[in-house]
């Protein structure tokens, strides 16, 4: 099946606040969290993040970011509303107050597209868009009248749950990804892999406190099972990915992976074989983490600047609660 | 074959970058006692993989199925028979 990403596009608030800031606000939180590590492990938890500031909604809500990328993304693939024959949404934390079924069903309602299968499922975080890439091909490939998909996620913060230390300090954002099976342009689906480990599943879990939403990170779980294997998992994805397309590692042009914290990319390019400095330079440091849609911000960044060519090859990889790990190969 | 030996000194030449090898004692924690990271732990699997010529599924390692030699030793040789009893299978079939 040929499938494109057609267009990307992504949408954050303009208000922001400082990693500091944040961090100085959840002190009681963070410390709570830590306590379980060593002394030398709380000391390290916040180093290496290179995250200066995250983007906050504010008055306005993660809807808001998903139907503005979602424009966004619909008006650079050239296509109308009528056009998307599925709509779905992954987002991973889409709001507290959020009151819709779904992003996807009050898009469909909002963008005029009638006649959209809508469809919301709710895992992975990071790594949540390969899911969605892979969920939406399943789709496409046994029903010929699904010929465009919008995939959008908006994520936020549960207030006072912005800081995920050991592992990184989120940031409110949304983006669409137009996968289109017409059509020459945008980058070429070559294969999607994903893979979820249950038993860590309350290594990063939302827990309700008080009657509000708050994100529990089980700092001790994240260092002593999922750190260990986090980059063995990965690695195995992204050498299944590539084996499958015949392709090895030294045949991928960029790597375009999660901004979860500068060590964790440094941890990557180790794992990938890439020089010191040889992953791009994203958004991360102003952005923060904004969970599945860092790839998309780390992708029309590159796209930006020139830096994807024509018949390259990308390979997007992340990984996320659930715990969730996903590596996507397209050709430019 | 001398698995934890192999390993072992895989372990000192390739993953902690000088340590001689006689500090490696069998139950010594490698994983849980940060002497191979998350990124070791990729090589060290590549390794064991190759040179034992098994495979293993995600699944398979977690931090306490490699956490020491001696498990490394006992995951080995629990891949190398359930091969062995794959290929009598086989052959049987035929």
């Amino acid at each position: 099946m040929n499938v494109r990403i057609a267009a990307a596009a992504y949408a954050v608030p303009s208000d922001g606040e400082t990693v500091e800031a944040v961090l100085a606000l959840e002190r009681d939180r963070v410390e709570a969290t830590l306590a379980p590590l060593s002394p030398q492990a709380r000391l390290k938890a916040a180093e290496g993040l290179g995250l200066s500031r995250v983007r906050v909604c504010g008055a306005r809500q993660p809807y808001d970011l998903v139907l503005e990328a979602a424009s966004t993304a619909m008006a650079e693939a050239g296509i109308t509303a009528q056009d998307l024959n599925l709509i779905l949404d992954y987002s991973t934390f889409p709001g507290e107050n959020s009151q819709y079924l779904s992003f996807a069903h009050k898009l469909s309602a909002d963008l005029g597209a009638e006649t959209s299968l809508n469809l919301g499922f709710k895992s992975g975080g990071c790594g949540a868009l390969h899911l969605a890439i892979k969920t939406a091909l399943g789709w496409m490939s046994t029903d010929e009248s699904i010929r465009s998909a919008l995939l959008v996620t908006g994520d936020t913060a549960p207030q006072g749950s912005r800081s995920l230390l050991p592992v990184t300090v989120q940031g409110d954002a949304a983006s669409a990804v137009i996968l289109t099976r017409e059509g020459t342009g945008g980058a070429l689906l070559l294969g999607v892999e994903a893979m979820t480990l249950g038993h860590l599943h309350d290594a990063i879990a939302l827990v309700k406190t008080n009657g509000h939403l708050e994100i529990k990170v089980d700092a001790a779980c994240m260092e002593n099972e999922v750190m260990p294997v986090y980059y063995l998992n990965l690695f195995w994805l992204v050498q299944k990915v590539l084996a499958a397309s015949s392709l090895s590692l030294s045949d991928i042009d960029h790597f375009i992976y999660s901004n979860i914290s500068q060590r964790d990319r440094e941890g990557f390019r180790r794992m990938v074989g890439l020089r010191e400095g040889g992953l791009p330079a994203t958004p991360m440091a102003e952005y923060g983490h904004t969970f599945a849609s860092d790839l998309v911000i780390n992708y029309v960044h590159m796209r930006r600047e020139g830096r994807i060519l024509p018949g390259q090859l990308l390979l997007f990889a992340s990984a996320g609660i659930g715990f969730t790990w996903g590596v996507t190969l397209a050709r430019a | 074959m001398e698995i934890k030996a192999e390993v072992r000194q895989f372990i000192a030449e390739n993953v902690l970058l000088g340590v001689h090898q006689t500090t490696i004692e069998d139950a010594t924690p490698l994983v849980t006692g940060g002497l191979i990271d998350s990124i070791g732990l990729v090589g060290l699997v590549a390794f064991l993989e190759k040179r034992f010529a098994v495979e293993f599924v995600p699944r398979e390692i977690d931090v306490h199925s490699v956490d020491t030699l001696e498990q490394i030793e006992e995951l080995i040789r629990k891949k190398l028979a359930g091969r062995k009893v794959d290929t009598a299978g086989g052959g049987q079939q035929i």
